[in-house]
């Protein structure tokens, strides 16, 4: 694996930065808002199929930058920190090798997050849909390292008719708990996306691509005070789970196997507008296991993804952009019976029966239009519109016992950007502002330990209220370039935003208690320097 | 090329559906404990007993009345389940336990039938009155500022529960193996091995068979070690002063170990290494006290068949008490003690300095307080600070060296 990783590391890293000198030539206008420009305008890139790169390459590019993001405040989920420092290094970039585009990018993020609750053995519980690892009620911090490379390739049209193309993608995260009890994750996947697009004319493709991503994570629990052993919920989905201990004889190794599989099918027309149908099709199932030895089967889950998405280009220049898109995604929860076995030379785990015990639910649809209004391709835009409107739901359920978890929100989000030019200095300034609606949402939970279950009247109570209620979103961002030279541009950029939601003072917990809300307001914060060239 | 493309997706489609092979949905069902009394012969057995399927896991208890003994539940999670049926009867003024269990039944399958023998016990004159084994924390050292664990004044109270004085002499008491409540059990090599229960070190109490009697309402104290514990440089955080102790686990290899006044305990069955003391696991032990019917013997034990482990059995018949802990509240359905001697569990965390005592069930006009002795330690047992003789139970007469 570390050998597919340096193939890729190197793939990457050359496509942002070395192939630049070789390609020297094929430079075209550079700088961030250029570049900015030409990715949004090129709806070929931004599809599922690489060899759609094809139709229109993506003009060459180097970039490179050390990014700073932090994030402060209390209106956030409970495996959010109430402070997260990310510091990142990060490099894209884009050539033509020979008559192949290429196109590849690389982050290293160091991330520290601190006030973090309900998670102590999986790396990124949020993004993630498995509901089954451990959690535990300390407040705790955690450092993490991420490194994710990717990189697609697209070939020339053979034949004037078919182009090939493929995209590599590898990351691997690690991080550790800080607090009892801790949890050490080491969370890896790497996937492929094969694709052909078939040219029908000059002006009408159609693609298609598989994919296939094969994920492992492995996390391993410990406590510090080896005389106290830590009591952690084994959890299930939507607060149920099983009691058991971190420390002597307790929990053992936990790690969770997944394959996802699917593809896509694109339509493209390029013309006095551009058109990109995209359609995915996607299915995963991960297993989770606790002690590689003697693999004891914890859950696992089975998922369903069904993505869509519209987007057209057209007007004067293509400075007009729509997009509709949207996704479904329903994972099943599947718990199983086992018993262990010790029969003499058996000494193994079994599974005496298998059930879906939950099932969750999400689905989101966005319409977004973008304006932009004058400049040209040396030095992309004047003026910067955009407008969006964002419908988000979850609906989970645990059936037995019964507990549910829905919410649905809608978001509506404007912002603006103005480019200014001082020789050869260049600022664009931007504004941007949101409103997210709440419209309902319940959690109800009936397990014979309702009335005590943290998970249950802490947890997912707090949860609920952050994703049901009413948020504002407003901030500003600016971007310094400044051309040293005819073919380089450094740069910093800044960014912040405030997060206010309208929270009641407490809300009602399923077993009757009433849990105070501490905080109603987050902000955000991104800067970065960085070489464009 | 239309074509092309149709049948690319037709083969996603196919592949997509082929490959989704649902899992079904969970559904509730139905079981059924059928009760097997049919080892019991010298006592009527009850008309009905109260059966309780546990899943420890999702820690739902369902219970029911058996009717000819036949028990019936309905709306169960599929899982692992302990079923337990109980039931008390008298005769000639003894309290009778009558208990079964199926421990870690998977039941899965609508109207399961789940076979549950049942035996009887009668309630014994000497029980386990009070256990401390958990240990505590010393105060911090003035120089370094650090505590440490203590764990030298575990000790034991045995009571005699009983209207009539009993003898304590070759009493036994020991711990049981597993030493801690796990899934890895051992696999003894012994016909009928449901009948005993086993262990790896026994102590027994000297006595040419009444040297030592125990009146009713009196107890003897079996401490580690029978010393003052709150001593500077034992512990002063303890309450627990075990110089009165009736016995003491005392071998005599450690010279900071002195030998207390209480008359020393002889150290039949050792397997293993030979501990200076007599240090029970403060991860939660399982206790047995017994008279042996056969003279014990420290040779010829039992192999496990699939390790190199040997043990010292103990045949279920002669047990008068046992009281099971385990490591924590998720070890209960790794229970070691069979169920007509001890069907709960009990646990607490080391060196919190947790003592359990019984419960009362009622104080006679003599004054003698009577316990609870249902054979479930879940039921039965309180939690508390460390009390010698709590409730002012009696000091026998041969203990002349206790401060009165």
């Amino acid at each position: 694996m570390k050998r597919f990783g340096t193939i890729m590391a190197v793939m990457c890293l050359c496509s942002s930065i070395g192939t630049r000198a070789q390609d020297a030539a094929s430079i075209g206008p550079f700088g961030k808002t250029v570049l900015e420009t030409n990715l949004e305008k090129n709806l070929w890139f931004s599809s599922n199929s690489p060899s759609l790169m094809a139709v229109r390459p993506v003009p060459s590019y180097g970039d490179v930058s050390f990014d700073y993001d932090m994030e402060n405040g209390r209106y956030k989920l409970q495996q959010q920190g109430d402070l997260v420092k990310d510091i990142s290094f990060n490099a894209s970039g884009a050539a033509m090798i020979g008559k192949f585009a290429l196109w590849g990018e690389f982050h290293f993020n160091n991330i520290f997050t601190d006030s973090t609750r309900f998670n102590t053995n999986l790396y990124d519980p949020i993004e993630s849909t498995m509901p089954f690892y451990i959690a535990d009620p300390n407040v705790s911090f955690w450092s993490a390292q991420s490194y994710e490379m990717q990189a697609k390739i697209a070939s020339p049209f053979y034949m004037d008719r078919f182009s090939f193309g493929v995209g590599l993608e590898y990351v691997t995260q690690t991080a550790g708990k800080q607090i009892d009890p801790r949890g050490n994750p080491f969370n890896y996947y790497a996937a492929v996306t094969p694709s052909l697009t078939f040219k029908f004319d000059d002006r009408n493709f159609i693609s298609i691509n598989g994919y296939y991503r094969n994920s492992y994570q492995r996390s391993a629990s410990s406590d510090r005070n080896i005389y106290k052993n830590q009591k952690v919920y084994v959890l299930k989905g939507l607060g149920n789970f099983s009691l058991n201990y971190v420390g002597s004889s307790g929990l053992g190794v936990f790690y969770w196997k997944g394959n996802r599989y699917g593809g896509s099918l694109q339509y493209a027309h390029s013309g006095g507008l551009d058109f990109l149908a995209d359609c995915k099709v996607e299915m995963q199932s991960e297993d989770c296991f606790q002690t590689p030895a003697s693999p004891e089967p914890m859950g696992s889950t089975s998922q369903i993804y069904g993505e869509g998405r519209l987007s057209l280009l057209f007007g004067q220049s293509k400075s007009n952009k729509v997009t509709v898109e949207g996704f479904f995604r329903s994972t099943d929860g599947i718990e199983y019976v086992t018993k262990y076995n010790t029969d003499a030379g058996t000494k193994a785990w079994e599974i005496l029966s298998t059930s879906v015990y939950s099932n969750y639910v999400r689905i989101h649809g966005k319409l977004a239009y973008d304006r932009f209004i004058g400049g040209n391709e040396k030095n992309g835009y004047i003026w910067k519109l955009g407008a969006s409107a964002r419908l988000d739901s979850e609906d989970d359920r645990y059936y037995s016992p019964s507990c549910a978890f829905n919410y649905m929100n809608a978001t509506v989000e404007a912002n603006v950007k103005r480019n200014f030019w001082f020789g050869p200095a260049n600022l664009v300034l931007g504004l941007f502002g949101g409103y997210r609606m709440g419209l309902g949402g319940e959690y109800t939970y009936t397990a014979s330990d309702a009335a005590t279950a943290v998970t249950a009247n802490v947890w997912y109570p707090l949860d609920l209220a952050y994703h049901k209620a009413n948020c504002t979103t407003f901030g500003g961002d600016f971007r310094l370039g400044w051309d040293v030279s005819d073919k380089i541009e450094v740069y910093a950029t800044g960014r912040c935003s405030y997060n206010a939601a309208f929270l009641p003072e407490a809300v009602i917990a399923p077993n009757g208690t009433s849990v105070d809300l501490y905080g109603n307001s987050r902000v955000l914060a991104h800067g970065a320097i960085g070489i464009s060239f | 090329m239309k074509k092309s493309a149709l049948i690319a997706v037709a083969l996603i489609a196919a592949f997509a559906l082929t490959s989704c092979e649902k899992t079904k949905k969970v559904t509730l069902i139905s079981a059924v404990a059928q009760l097997n009394v049919s080892s019991i012969t010298d006592i009527s057995v009850p008309s009905s007993f109260d059966v309780v399927f546990t899943n420890y896991d999702t820690k739902v208890a369902v219970t029911a009345t058996s009717i000819d003994n036949e028990a019936s539940v309905s709306n169960l999670t599929p899982g692992i389940y302990t079923v337990t049926a109980t039931a008390i009867s008298s005769k000639d003024g003894s309290a009778y336990n009558f208990s079964g269990s199926a421990t870690n039944v998977s039941i899965t399958e609508e109207g399961q039938v789940i076979p549950v023998d049942v035996a009887v016990v009668k309630s014994s004159a000497l029980i386990f009155k009070e256990l401390y084994w958990t240990g505590d924390v010393t105060p911090a050292d003035p120089t370094t500022g650090k505590t440490s664990n203590y764990f030298r004044d575990q000790y034991y109270e045995i009571y005699n529960n009983s209207q009539a004085t009993v003898y304590a002499d070759s009493l036994c008491i020991c711990t049981l193996v597993p030493m801690q409540s796990t899934a890895n059990s051992y696999s003894w090599q012994i016909d009928n091995p449901e009948n005993y229960v086993f262990t790896q070190l026994i102590w027994q109490l000297p006595g040419n068979g009444t040297d030592y009697p125990v009146k009713p309402g009196e107890s003897i104290i079996i401490a580690q070690w029978g010393v003052d514990h709150t001593a500077e440089g034992r512990n002063p955080n303890s309450n627990l002063d075990l110089s009165g102790a009736d016995f003491e686990a005392y071998v005599g290899t450690n010279a900071t170990l002195v030998d207390g006044a209480a008359l020393n305990m002889n150290r039949v069955v050792l397997i293993g290494y030979s501990a200076p003391q007599w240090l029970a696991t403060v991860f939660g032990p399982a206790y047995v006290l017994f008279y042996p019917s056969e003279p014990l013997e420290n040779d010829n034990f039992i192999q496990d068949a699939n390790s190199s482990s040997k043990s010292r059995e103990i045949p279920v018949k002669d047990v008068l008490d046992a009281v099971e802990f385990v490591k924590n509240e998720a070890s209960v359905s790794l229970k070691r003690v069979p169920t007509v001697l001890d069907a709960g569990a009990l646990w607490a965390d080391s060196y919190s300095g947790t003592s359990f005592y019984r419960k009362t069930k009622e104080t006679l006009a003599s004054g003698q307080v009577i316990y609870q002795d249902t054979n479930n330690s879940t039921n039965d047992f309180e939690t508390g600070a460390p009390v010698v003789r709590r409730n002012g139970a009696g000091v026998p007469s041969w203990n002349t060296w206790i401060k009165q």
